[in-house]
Formats: C-alpha cells, structure tokens, sequence
C-alpha cells in the first residue's frame, strides 16, 4: 500500500466513525437498520422526530435507557460488550434496528 | 362540498396543514387529500417468511381458534373470549378466564393483527405465533398444558388430517398449532366501513358530523398521535393517565419509567362495537373516553407527552362519536367452523 492509499484509508475509516454512530430517529424510524461498531463505541441518539421517544439496548446483564427523548434531544449509548444487540423505541417498537459490536 | 367555510389546522408529520372546507379551497382539499390518504387500507395481508400463508393453514387455524378442547376444561375456546360477533372481544369489562374466574385486563380484538409488532397489552410476545400460545397455556386461562394438548388433538382424526394437509410430515406440535393459529388470526382483518368509502372518494359515505369529527381526531383532539394510520394505531405503549395504578402495564415487561402504567396502543377499527373500553375495561362508552382524554387522565410522570387535554364542547364531542362510528364495518357475519369429532363420534 502506498503512502497515499494508507492515508486515504485511514482518513474514510475516521469519517465513516463520526458520521455512522450518529443514529437519527425521524418519521418513527432510525436513520439505519443495522450499524457496525467497536467494543467501547458510542452510539448518538438524535430525536429528529414531531414525538419523543425512548431509545433503550437490552444488553447480557442490563438495560442501557436513553430515558425520555423529547424532540430536538440527542442522548449517546456506550457498547461495552461485544456482540450483537437490538435496539428499539420503548414507546414505539416498530422503531428497531440492530448493533453489532466487534472487538 | 360546503359553501360555509371552515378551517382546522393540523399537525401532521411535522408540517402545520390548513384545511379549509370550502367551496374554492383547491390547496386545502390537497392537504385533505394528503390527510385521507394516510388512512387508505392496505391491499394485501402480511405473512411472515417463516409462516407464510396457506388455506389448509388458515383453516386449520379457525378449527383450533373455535374449539374448546384447547381449554383444559374443554370449555374455553379462544372465540369464546375473542367472539366474532362482539368485533372479537367479549362485550365484559375484563376478560373471564378458567373456572370463570375474571381476569385483570379487557379482551383486545384479533382484528388487524397481522400488522402488530408486539402483542398483548403488555408487549411480551414478540410474534403472533407466540401469542397464540399463550392463553392457551396460562393457568388463568384456558390452563391447557402442551404436551396434553398435543395428545388430546392426535386422537381426534379429523385434526390429523387437518395438521397434515397443513403442515405435510410436520405431525401435531406446539409449533404447528401456534403456526396455524396465527395464521388463520392474521386472516381477520376488519372489513370496509362506511370511513373507507369516504377515503376512497365517496362523499355521502359519511355525515358531514363524521367529516368534521375526522378532522378534530386529527387536529384538537390530537387523537391521531397514537391511533394513526389505516387501521388507528401506532402499535405503541402509552400511559394514558387510566386512575387504575394496580396494573404496571408494559412496565411488568420493559421496567423504564416511561413504561410505567403504558399499555399498547389499541386499533379503533369497530371500536363502537367493543364496548367497554381501555385496557382495564373502565369506561362503558365512547363519551366516558372522549371525556377521559380531554379533561381526565392522571398527571403523573409516565404520563405520555401525547396524551394532552383539549377542549371539548358538546359538537365536538358528537362530532368525534360519529367519527368513531364509522369505522364500524357493515358486519358481514362470521360463520363458526363445524368441528372435527373427537374418535368415539367418527367410527
């Protein structure tokens, strides 16, 4: 690999990680149904929508709760474990999407 | 169209839109346009990939749904709580479980339920076959072990036949029956009412109390937050400040304080005929509910930021009856299944 290609590789690996843990909830959707992440990422939480909502992760041992997200209101998920994870909207649970966190 | 002019401005999906019912009202009667076609039916009914649909199954499934030999008492059918001449509840405040003991929550109707995504009040099966199982097994219900009831439905001949045409080489198991059962309720979809004459273009379908109604759901009324679209729910969890705090609701399943006292979400469709209301069975008529939501409902924390009090006059409220009224379908009528006859009765 050249000097350039390494550069431009790492340059679309650090602007695909600011852009894809942005998560949008907008029209009772996430912006995207699956994202793939690193063990110890975090995952931002925009309320887009007319209506609040209630992001929560069920992970192994615990519940991560975003709490309720008014909107306009942004709330951030860390993944401490790896795996694979199902993330919905307590309040509507059409909203689903998937994480999959890798180490 | 009316030559008396009247406007009601809306919220919808985050875009304020003026309706006004008038005579030259062209821009208005696109915004209406737009609104209506928010709640036209859908053409075809959803199967899942991994049940997909048959009519040896769905047949299969209206035996199994009308017979009480599911029950362990061989009393309780699930029509008997989920009765079709009822829009597929039973008409009582809470249900009525085995040894006729009442349950703690309202019969929900069947209708429309092949477009869920969580079912029963609390959300805790994740798929409609899951759900099929569950009344059956619960000792509070129809206290029907499995494993018994496998046994019960491979004496009869009739089902072995029936199990067979469904689900060749498969035999009778609690996959088979929650399959069938599920696809045969995913079948009962509520029929064309007068509403979807009106959404399809046919002005006389509905009064004009009924249109005006339409527009105060929407609007003032803010009733459409959560009973949206076709068949009138967002298919959600709201705490709707019910005074009754015994039941956790959605809570009991999901334990996040917006859960507290949340229950989903129920359709409307029929609704006039599924008397009484809410998920503890509390209000005995429309009015009572009309009522609830613009000046009753508890403030507490899990109260839901949609559930917002309004103002209501006596015309409004007719008018929001005569709405709710027209989603009542013309009612063909639903013929029970003849059973299959248990070994002694077919030799």
């Amino acid at each position: 690999m050249t000097l350039f290609a390494a550069i431009g590789a790492l340059a679309a690996t650090a602007a695909a990680a600011s852009v894809n843990n942005v998560i949008s909830q907008k029209g009772k959707q996430f912006s995207l149904p699956e994202l793939d992440i690193h063990q110890g990422d975090s995952v931002v939480y925009m309320n887009d929508d007319v209506v609040a909502h209630n992001v929560y992760v069920a992970f192994n041992d615990s519940i991560a709760d975003t709490g309720l997200q008014a909107p306009g209101e942004s709330a951030s998920v860390t993944f401490h474990q790896t795996g694979e994870f199902a993330v919905r909207c307590a309040i509507h649970p059409n909203m689903k999407m998937t994480v999959r966190v890798g180490e | 169209v009316t030559s008396r002019a009247t406007t009601a401005v809306l919220l919808l999906s985050g875009i304020w839109v003026a309706i006004v019912a008038s005579a030259d009202g062209a821009a208005a009667g696109d915004d209406l346009a737009a609104l209506k076609a928010k709640y036209r039916r859908p053409e075809a009914v959803p199967f899942p990939e991994d049940n997909p649909h048959s009519e040896a199954k769905a047949r299969l499934g209206e035996l199994l749904f009308f017979d009480p030999r599911l029950s362990r008492d061989d009393d309780i059918s699930c029509a008997t709580c989920h009765d079709p001449s009822l829009a597929w509840e039973d008409g009582q405040p809470t249900g009525v479980g085995a040894a006729a003991k009442p349950l703690r929550r309202h019969t929900p109707s069947i209708l429309n339920l092949a477009w869920g995504e969580l079912y029963f009040w609390d959300g805790r099966a994740t798929s409609l076959e899951e759900q099929a199982l569950g009344p059956i097994q619960s000792d509070v219900e129809m206290a029907q072990p499995l494993d018994e009831l496998q046994t019960e439905l491979r004496a009869i001949p009739g089902y072995r036949r029936a199990f067979e045409a469904a689900f060749p080489g498969a035999g009778i198991t609690p996959d088979t029956i929650a399959k069938a059962i599920a696809t045969f309720e995913r079948t009962v979809v509520s029929d064309t009412a007068p509403f979807d004459r009106w959404i399809e273009g046919d002005e006389t379908a509905i009064g004009e109390s009924a249109k005006r109604g339409f527009i105060a759901f929407n609007a003032s009324a803010g009733c459409a937050a959560c009973h949206s679209g076709w068949s009138f729910t967002d298919h959600g969890f709201h705490d709707v400040g019910l005074p009754n705090e015994n039941d956790l609701g959605r809570f009991e399943r999901l334990p996040l304080p917006a859960m507290k006292f949340a229950f989903k979400t129920p359709g409307l469709r029929d609704i006039a005929r599924r008397a009484p209301y809410m998920h503890d069975g509390s209000m005995a008529t429309l009015d009572a509910v009309i009522e609830h939501y613009a000046r009753g409902m508890a403030n507490r924390p899990s109260l839901s930021p949609l559930a917002k009090p309004f103002e209501l006059s006596a015309a409004m409220k007719t008018d929001l009856i005569a709405f709710l009224e027209s989603l009542s379908a013309d009612g063909a009528a639903v013929t029970p299944p003849i059973l299959p006859g248990d070994e002694a009765s077919t030799q």
